[in-house]
């Protein structure tokens, strides 16, 4: 057992290495000169614009850069360019937000997704099933920008009931969860609502499926009540095909918060992520653009795991 | 000594699948219907508007809609007509050439990997999963946020990352054919295995491909929408739906229906292409229609 995920967790590491050149090589055949971002040249000479050139270092070969840009993202040292903060001290602050956004967003979408898609499943072609598969597939053709956008208008603007931007009361500092709560409600509604369409037709589909098994036909042909039949021989069988759909989901949730972010003015990942890749500040983009692929390979990890877990047939090693 | 060719007819197996009913056309009408009620007004609704999609006038700025500017004028006084359906055009255009790639990739990727296996599988599908570890729209927005946003590099970026999922499913459904009989005779009378990809393994698999091309269609327009939406997609004067949006939420409060239309139009064009892929799914694809 140790063995098989000690290999599994060897093996990510050329699938890192790869993503961590190509993203280099991305940054490097970019136009436009970091230094010319960071200062004015209308008023650098020559010399000082070679001076701050060189302090950056980024005259020194292609793979002297990237052998320093690796060691420095795993010694902490690295820097960014245009605010000479550790890269990732900036990561640390910004992720927060960033997961507590993504978490809760998921985890509403989950229990949405889940109560939708089975209830859909019950009576195949009904009514219902029919109704909220047009609903799942309106929410899934909705751009999320669009929904922040009413929602910011109706909720903070026209109700006043919720803030519009930000993560924390002002004069505040630092990441309160509890405080932020009424900041981070419409960034989760926002990502939870494409999110519960997508698990809620997974749901819909696996349920569908387990409902046709023998051994739901045996347990309700041993009396069983319909409750207890649903919740321990479909529900729990469902949810394989569930868990893995939010496993692959959850690291793609990354992207997606760049939206989100820059909609709602919340200081998380993907926004420094944009700045950072539109101002060539190329440390910064190369620490969180590695986490993400971190992320992802995790995510395949974690899932994996919870396979083992949620079904005991499932034996990886 | 007689020699044997090859026969002309490609096989194209029918399994199983119960006789075309009416049902069938009722259920991808509808969404054909909207796709081609779009294509058509973009395509020939550009001729048919006196203004130009670019064309300012500050005098006529945010107009209500009139007999004269059917949807108004937006901040700049541009038609917004003008401006939607030749937006319109651009996110199509988006959507289907990026669509295009996607479906290449994955049709040669998923075909080679599935019918030669071995070595060669191995091979495409470790590169596959390498493509597969970058977290898709980051590494779009990372791409475009670096380079700028030109049409021509949003469908290739579009494009390229998403052809891993198209690979992986085309490689199964190759799986899934290539042990048939009818690819075995082909390869007894002599046939090339790149015929065989061709005539005989690709017909069959063709279903699953249309149906995943048509979603992807429609994804792919959501995602130019997103870009646009962020100031990293298409760059103004060039109209698209999704900076229309973001020029129209500037003046939410009061001209609320400058954000409302564009996201109305990507609304139904992508909710087209969904139910329409979904539609030809249960169509031509017995095995995966849905149970009742």
């Amino acid at each position: 057992m140790t063995r098989y995920w000690a290999g599994r967790i060897l093996q990510s590491v050329p699938l890192l290495f790869f993503v961590s050149v190509v993203v280099f090589g991305v940054m490097r055949l970019a136009p436009g000169d970091p230094s010319t971002l960071l200062a004015d040249p209308a008023y650098l000479n020559d010399a000082q614009r070679a001076e701050l050139h060189r302090s950056l270092g980024l005259d020194d070969p292609l793979p002297v850069q990237y052998l320093r840009t690796m060691g420095g993202l795993v010694s902490g040292a690295l820097l960014s360019f245009r605010t000479g903060q550790p890269t990732t001290e900036m990561l640390a602050n910004a992720l927060p937000v960033t997961a507590a956004v993504a978490l809760l967003g998921m985890a509403l979408a989950a229990a949405l997704g889940l109560v939708a898609g089975s209830a859909a499943a019950r009576h195949p072609g009904g009514r219902l099933d029919r109704a909220l598969g047009l609903a799942m597939a309106g929410a899934i053709a909705f751009p999320s920008f669009v929904l922040a956008l009413f929602l910011l208008r109706i909720f903070a603007e026209g109700l006043h009931l919720l803030p519009a931007s930000g993560v924390r009361p002002l004069g505040a500092t630092g990441f309160d969860p509890l405080a932020s709560l009424p900041y981070l409600a419409l960034p989760v509604i926002v990502t939870a609502f494409p999110l519960s369409a997508v698990l809620a037709r997974y749901t819909r589909d696996a349920v569908r499926e387990a409902l046709d098994e023998d051994y739901v036909r045996t347990a309700r042909g041993k009396g069983l009540a319909p409750p207890t039949v649903m919740r321990r021989h479909v529900l729990r069988n469902a949810l394989v095909a569930v868990v893995s759909v939010i496993g692959t989901i959850t690291p793609l949730l990354l992207g997606g918060s760049v939206i989100v972010e820059s909609l709602f003015g919340l200081p998380g990942v993907g926004r420094i992520t944009v700045a950072a890749a539109l101002q060539r500040d190329y440390p910064v983009v190369m620490t969180t653009a590695l986490f993400s692929a971190v992320l992802v390979v995790l995510a395949n990890l974690v899932t994996d795991f919870v396979y083992g877990l949620v079904d005991p047939r499932i034996r990886l090693a | 000594m007689a020699v044997i060719t090859a026969p002309r007819r490609r096989t194209f197996m029918i399994a199983a699948r119960p006789p075309r009913s009416r049902s069938d056309l009722a259920r991808v009408a509808p969404a054909a219907a909207l796709v081609t009620i779009v294509a058509l007004a973009v395509a020939f609704g550009p001729l048919l508007v006196a203004y130009a999609p670019e064309a300012q006038s500050i005098a006529e700025r945010l107009r209500a809609p009139t007999a004269d500017h059917l949807l108004g004028t937006d901040a700049f006084g541009r038609d917004v007509l003008a401006r939607l359906l030749a937006g319109g055009r651009i996110s199509l255009a988006i959507g289907l050439l990026s669509m295009g790639i996607t479906v290449l990739a994955g049709v040669a990727v998923g075909a080679v990997a599935g019918y030669f296996g071995g070595s060669v599988d191995a091979l495409l599908m470790r590169a596959t999963e390498l493509v597969m570890v970058f977290p898709t729209f980051f590494l779009i927005i990372l791409i475009v946020a670096t380079f700028g946003g030109s049409v021509a590099l949003l469908i290739l970026v579009i494009g390229l990352t998403s052809w891993p999922v198209s690979a992986r499913i085309i490689r199964g459904e190759v799986l899934k054919t290539r042990h048939r009989d009818f690819v075995l005779a082909a390869r007894a009378v002599g046939a090339s295995s790149w015929r065989i990809i061709a005539r005989h393994v690709l017909p069959n698999v063709a279903a699953v491909v249309i149906v995943s091309a048509t979603v992807r269609v429609g994804t792919n327009i959501l995602i130019e929408a997103g870009l646009s939406y962020l100031g990293l997609g298409v760059q103004p004067p060039l109209a698209s739906w999704g900076n229309m949006v973001a020029d129209g939420a500037k003046v939410i409060r009061t001209e609320w229906w400058l954000t409302a239309i564009p996201a109305l139009a990507i609304f139904v064009t992508v909710l087209g292409f969904n139910i329409g892929g979904e539609a030809l799914r249960d169509v031509l694809d017995p095995r995966r229609r849905p149970l009742r």
